[in-house]
């Protein structure tokens, strides 16, 4: 069983390039069965991407009202995405437009996990803010085990 | 910026005697943000802006003070759309200011990871943000209930230009694998074999791409443009060429900056570039086919005449059509490299840094893109200035809806509003390459 991980974000927008920085250190672990990937957002290229796996795994900056640094967990299998919940891409075909014309066309995989972290600051620049780096860190982990592990417990 | 998005237009109406005032919060498929004003008094168009927030020109900033080698990478970051667009006019650019010529098979991959990029971004305008205007519809998932067979056509073209440029590129989005002087890792005649196949197929797709969009209805909407393109003596422009237009201009690169002149605008943080002679003009599909159409292949020339077009198109409502025409001229062009290419002996020329001052223009999906670099005598940047398309065109996007308002002002305001951004989204304007939103303001009087 393969599983696909991607990383979105802007590596010159603060804290939206936390899911770029995870795929990175992701892919530093040479998992196996596991490929990590990277996108800007933009949502036909995530379909692309998605649509040969059957379980993926994709990580973003979010920003809603809640604490710099929280982690939110979507399993998509049993909740929507909002559409504003991942308003810091610039691109108008997103990852919630990419769930639902995927949807449309029957082109969803299996699983998928959404990992969204609260960012604070998404002007320009290469800095995560503190809250952000530390929940990096902490998901990173996190997807490490589960995907060493892979019994991908969490998805089936 | 990121500010809240929301998968449909707000639109708010406050009527008093004369007096309109319609907000749309976002202007749906476009890609960033920005807005347009309106004014209309006494059913007449008063005053027209469309506003573009642009932050500081951070990258030109960024770059300063950085390697001449770094430039391709850190451009192709100022866009998830045209990433190529930006790194060709780095490398050209460069290249230009260290006087050397890229000749060959690696002149020709160059082209072939351009093509992938106008057959990735011009297949997701034409499909995702543009077709469902014309075919009345909200967005594309909309459009896919109906017309799934449509929408998968275009995904699947899509992935092609996605493997043209994950190939050459290294990866799909902000590619790494360019560099002055060439590439890091050169592909093999073999690696392209699938990739040949998916081509012969995406060339039939790209033939009924031309045919769905050319049996859209368009309003009758010509403009006497000034079209700006790159032309090159013996092909269709992606890297070189001089820039032409349809009014006598006909300059080297290099001279970018002596005929053209960009202008603060009170009502937009983004640099609005204009003719210093004549003023606006129009960079894009329209201007590259009009100026360039004598460069297409017998097949693609008769696809164009097929669909309707004449050899040069004033239309911009067509717009969709000459990208589909241009997606087979890429597909085409992509079959042609892959079939000729023989593995360079190097992935790159080792090039040495001096001071010196370099300039380039490619033209990106949505029209030329400008470079200009100065270097010190260790090849670290001490100036930059990068002219993308979008800010080229903002002036002739104001012009077009002042035109086009007059003709559609009896409808209601949310109509008036659809057919802006349908005017709008004719120029596919990437405006997140500076900017993000639209917000929408019709203000009658």
């Amino acid at each position: 069983m393969s599983v696909l991980v991607i990383g979105i974000g802007n590596k010159y927008r603060s804290d939206d390039a936390v899911g770029l920085e995870i795929a990175d250190s992701l892919s530093e672990c040479n998992i196996k069965n596991c490929t990590i990937q990277r996108s800007s957002g933009e949502g036909i290229a995530l379909i692309n991407l998605w649509e040969d796996f059957d379980h993926v795994i994709l990580i973003d900056a979010v920003k809603s009202d809640s604490k710099a640094g929280t982690i939110h967990t979507i399993d998509l299998s049993k909740e929507s995405l909002q559409t504003d919940f991942f308003q810091t891409s610039s691109h108008l075909f997103a990852l919630p437009e990419a769930v639902q014309l995927a949807k449309t066309l029957d082109k969803l995989p299996k699983t998928m996990l959404v990992y969204g972290i609260e960012g604070k600051n998404f002007d320009y620049g290469t800095e995560l803010s503190p809250e952000v780096l530390k929940a990096k860190i902490e998901l990173t982990d996190r997807i490490k085990t589960e995907l060493l592990e892979l019994s991908f417990n969490i998805l089936s | 910026m990121p500010t809240v998005k929301n998968l449909k237009m707000k639109v708010s109406s406050m009527s008093k005697s004369n007096t309109k005032i319609i907000n749309v919060d976002y202007l749906a498929r476009v890609e960033g943000e920005g807005s347009l004003y309106l004014k209309i008094k006494d059913n007449k168009v008063q005053d027209v802006k469309f506003k573009i927030f642009e932050p500081p020109r951070f990258f030109e900033a960024f770059l300063r003070d950085r390697h001449y080698s770094e430039a391709p990478d850190i451009t192709a970051r100022i866009c998830g759309i045209c990433p190529v667009a930006y790194q060709m006019g780095a490398v050209h650019a460069m290249e230009n200011a260290l006087g050397l010529t890229i000749n060959d098979n690696l002149r020709e991959l160059r082209r072939l990871i351009y093509c992938g990029e106008w057959i990735e971004s011009h297949v997701l305008h034409v499909y995702m943000l543009h077709a469902p205007d014309f075919l009345g519809y909200q967005d594309a998932i909309q459009m896919a209930k109906d017309h799934p067979d449509v929408v998968n056509e275009g995904l699947r073209l899509k992935k092609i230009g996605n493997e043209l440029v994950t190939l050459l590129g290294g990866r799909e989005i902000h590619p790494i694998n360019v560099r002055v002087g060439g590439f890091y890792k050169l592909p093999t005649k073999k690696d392209f074999h699938s990739l040949l196949e998916n081509l012969k197929w995406a060339r039939t797709a790209a033939h009924s791409m031309i045919k769905l969009t050319s049996s859209l209805e368009y309003p009758d909407f010509q403009q006497d443009y000034e079209f700006v393109a790159l032309r090159h003596p013996d092909e269709y422009p992606f890297n070189e060429g001089r820039l032409v237009s349809n009014r006598g201009l006909d300059i080297d690169v290099s001279d970018f900056e002596k005929h053209f002149e960009e202008e603060h605008v009170e009502h937009s943080t983004s640099l609005h570039c204009k003719l210093k002679e004549r003023g606006k003009y129009k960079v894009g599909p329209l201007a590259r086919y009009s100026l360039n159409f004598d460069k297409f292949s017998p097949e693609v020339q008769k696809a164009a005449k097929d669909a309707g077009l004449k050899e040069e198109c004033y239309n911009p409502f067509q717009s969709i059509i000459v990208r589909a025409v241009e997606v087979l001229h890429a597909v085409n062009e992509s079959i042609r490299i892959i079939e000729n290419y023989k593995e360079p002996k190097s992935p790159y020329i080792e090039i040495d840094p001096k001071e010196s001052v370099g300039y380039a223009c490619t033209e990106a999906p949505r029209g030329i893109c400008y470079h200009r670099y100065n270097l010190d005598s260790e090849g670290l940047i001490t100036d930059a200035n990068i002219v993308p398309p979008t800010s080229q065109n903002q002036n002739s996007i104001e012009s077009d809806l002042r035109e086009l308002i007059p003709l559609i002002i009896d409808l209601p305001d949310e109509e008036i509003t659809w057919k802006c951004e349908q005017a709008i989204r004719n120029y596919d304007p990437c405006i997140s390459c500076s900017c993000h939103f639209l917000k929408v303001t019709i203000d009658r009087e």
